[in-house]
């Protein structure tokens, strides 16, 4: 029985999908049987000489006996933790975007495996001075395996904008959940919490309250009942008791059309490239093409990424056939030991192009319906620092076809980067292994997109940089940013003193320094909103 | 199709994958087709009976599920937990896959039931507030 039915598909976009692992995805799948016995592999580390990785995959210290997601065991065959590091050692000198940056060391000089995979990543710095990969971390297959709903986050329905997380700690709401207990209680975006479960939110650093604090910001199950104060952006207070549970994130929001005197301007919040997404994104560009839309501001002030090929629907929604016709969306680009061919996949490396048609994500494949496009030549985007990934994938590749993308608000996070969750005895690895690039082969931008009046490099765009403004509601015309696109949409300039009436997002980001009360202390870095409990891989490696 | 029934939420299995034995029901020869089904006021215990029958289905890998999962439409999109960071943000990188696993939910001969769609493995959900959609 198929609920949905398999329309006609493209061969071509089958295989390509079928080569598609995933970053954030699948593991590679284990055998369905225990594999032979592999030959004895290296026992020493000899500098520089790297031997073949599957000489040391699945040889664990400790050996899994329970089964992989399709009821097949684990590879795992008896080895040591040295095997371990070797494997780690040899895939990162095979697989890792940067290679020939890391240092070889001796396995052996470094107790834990985690910590040996700690130091295989590059040292290097970008032009900001920023660390070169931020993106370099493991966790427990378990952990890695474990599911949820497509776009639903445990938690209250609450999404948090960091504004200040050591004392006065500033946590204010960015978004609301439509169908979860915040909404109903009438909680709006630019709420500020005063306290919790009646603890000082803003200014206690008392080590008991902070732990109270982390507790309850982040319920480890369903019903439980927490009091919140909030400050509104009036300077009232309410109170309300929420109750936890898992609520479904609604992706395309605040759609409409805007009367200027530039035409008629669609305007959609976009939050994530998943799944669920696809349809209401459809049916936003069908209701901008009906409605006789000529430019387009795209809020992707919270999109964190996600769907590299639903970045590609959404660019080719925005541009249409004749600009997208032959044309890359990107290209995956490995280190320089695999310049044709796909280490993760072992498939000849084939760009992505822009997709024009509906998927049917359930069998991976392409729908007979036909995208709808604006065929426009520019767009407005709104960003921040959690603009990231597939959405910078979507700006770099529209800039990629000449498409001008004109940037309202801050710097997107830089992520240019993918990999392909790997698993070895039971841990799920993430190292860097390829670049995105556009049809000019642009991919550099680790250092994020900047909006400025004058760009220079390809990392800068042509817009006015701008803070979020959390004192109006998102879609609202008088939001800053919106307003700000709208005002350079219609004059060619940025509006001025356009932080005037803003709150700070660049200033997001804790400080570094862990003084008393950090709620990011490391001490509490199982703190999560919203979602999963962090597990400090410790635990897991203290085990073997 | 494969049905496996789920007696007083204990499911059996046998070695690797699903046991198809004489709890095994075939639907073939059954004179209701399976409908699309949904569940519009979810109770604690449908939720959690639901995330049982799905973890079933996913091999004891852990799932949570919305509170409104079913409530709308028959089929959910289920996926890996991202990685995120102190905050609460995604730090994975590009998704390249496509396919996703999906689990739906169905009425056949008036007893209501989840399958995994991909597998077509099925667990029966006994006493779950399912209506035709």
């Amino acid at each position: 029985m198929k609920t949905v039915p398999l329309l006609a598909s493209t061969i071509l976009f089958t295989l390509f999908i079928s080569a598609c692992g995933g970053g954030g995805g699948s593991a590679p799948r284990p055998s369905p049987v225990n594999p032979t016995p592999k030959p004895p592999a290296e026992s020493r580390w000899t500098a520089g000489v790297f031997p073949d990785e599957s000489e040391f995959k699945d040889k664990c210290a400790v050996v899994r006996t329970t089964n992989d997601i399709d009821g097949n065991p684990y590879p795992d065959t008896l080895g040591t933790s040295f095997d371990e590091k070797m494997w780690l050692r040899s895939w990162s000198n095979n697989t890792y975007l940067w290679y020939d940056e890391i240092r070889d060391r001796n396995p052996d000089d470094f107790a834990r495996t985690l910590d040996y995979f700690d130091i295989l990543v590059t040292e290097q710095r970008t032009a900001s001075g920023a660390q070169k990969d931020n993106f370099h971390f493991a966790q427990p297959t378990e952990e890695f395996e474990s599911f949820s709903e497509t776009g639903s986050s445990s938690g209250y329905g609450i999404n948090w904008a960091f504004i200040s997380s050591t004392p006065p700690r500033n946590l204010t709401i960015s978004t609301i959940e439509a169908d979860s207990p915040s909404s109903e209680q009438g909680l709006q975006r630019g709420d500020r919490l005063i306290s919790i479960n009646g603890i000082d939110f803003v200014d206690s650093s008392v080590d008991s309250d902070v732990d109270a604090i982390n507790a309850a910001l982040r319920p480890s199950e369903d019903a439980v009942e927490t009091e919140f104060v909030f400050e509104r952006v009036d300077g009232s207070e309410i109170n309300v008791t929420l109750t936890s549970g898992t609520f479904s994130t609604s992706f395309v929001n605040n759609a409409k059309v805007i009367d200027t005197n530039a035409g008629r301007v669609g305007y959609v919040r976009f939050d994530g490239f998943q799944r669920p997404g696809q349809t209401p994104l459809i049916n936003t560009f069908q209701q901008f093409i009906d409605e006789n839309v000529t430019e387009l501001v795209l809020d992707i002030r919270y999109n964190g990424g996600g769907l590299v090929a639903m970045s590609a629907q959404l660019g080719y929604m925005i541009a249409g056939p004749n600009q997208t016709n032959n044309r890359n969306f990107e290209t995956f680009q490995f280190n320089d030991k695999h310049p044709t061919i796909d280490p993760l996949t072992g498939d000849v490396i084939r760009p992505v192009p822009f997709f024009d048609r509906e998927i049917d994500w359930e069998s991976g494949r392409f729908t007979n319906n036909t995208l709808p496009n604006l065929g426009l030549t520019r767009v407005y985007v709104i960003t921040t620092e959690d603009t990231c990934s597939a959405s910078e994938s979507l700006i770099n590749g529209l800039r990629g076809i000449d498409v001008e993308v004109v940037q309202i608000g801050g710097t997107t996070c830089g992520k240019p980067f993918g990999f392909q969750a790997t698993d070895n005895c039971g841990t799920t690895y993430f190292t860097i292994q390829f670049q995105g690039v556009n049809d000019k082969g642009f991919g550099e931008f680790s250092d994020g997109f900047k909006p400025l009046s004058n760009p220079q490099f390809d990392d800068e765009l042509p817009g006015c940089e701008v803070n979020d403004d959390f004192t109006k509601s998102l879609g609202d015309e008088n939001e800053g940013m919106l307003s700000a696109a709208l005002f350079k949409l219609n004059n060619g300039t940025c509006p001025t003193a356009t932080n005037a009436t803003t709150t700070a997002h660049a200033s997001k980001k804790s400080s570094s320094t862990n003084s008393k009360g950090d709620i990011f202390d490391t001490r509490y870095r199982s703190f999560l909103l919203e979602n999963s409990i962090y597990t400090e891989l410790e635990t897991l490696d203290s085990q073997q | 199709m494969k049905l496996i029934i789920l007696t007083s939420t204990v499911l059996l299995f046998l070695g690797v994958g699903c046991m198809h034995t004489h709890n095994e029901i075939s639907t073939e020869g059954n004179t209701g087709e399976p409908t699309p089904a949904r569940i519009t006021e979810l109770s604690t215990n449908d939720k959690k009976m639901l995330q049982d029958a799905a973890r079933t289905l996913l091999f004891g890998r852990k799932i949570t599920l919305s509170n409104t999962v079913f409530s709308k439409q028959n089929t959910v999109f289920v996926e890996r937990r991202s990685k995120q960071n102190e905050q609460g943000k995604i730090i994975d990188g590009r998704q390249r896959e496509i396919a996703a696993i999906v689990l739906s939910l169905w009425l056949e001969n008036g007893e209501c039931y989840l399958q995994r769609n991909d597998t077509k493995d099925k667990v029966k959900l006994n006493n779950a507030g399912c209506q035709s959609l």
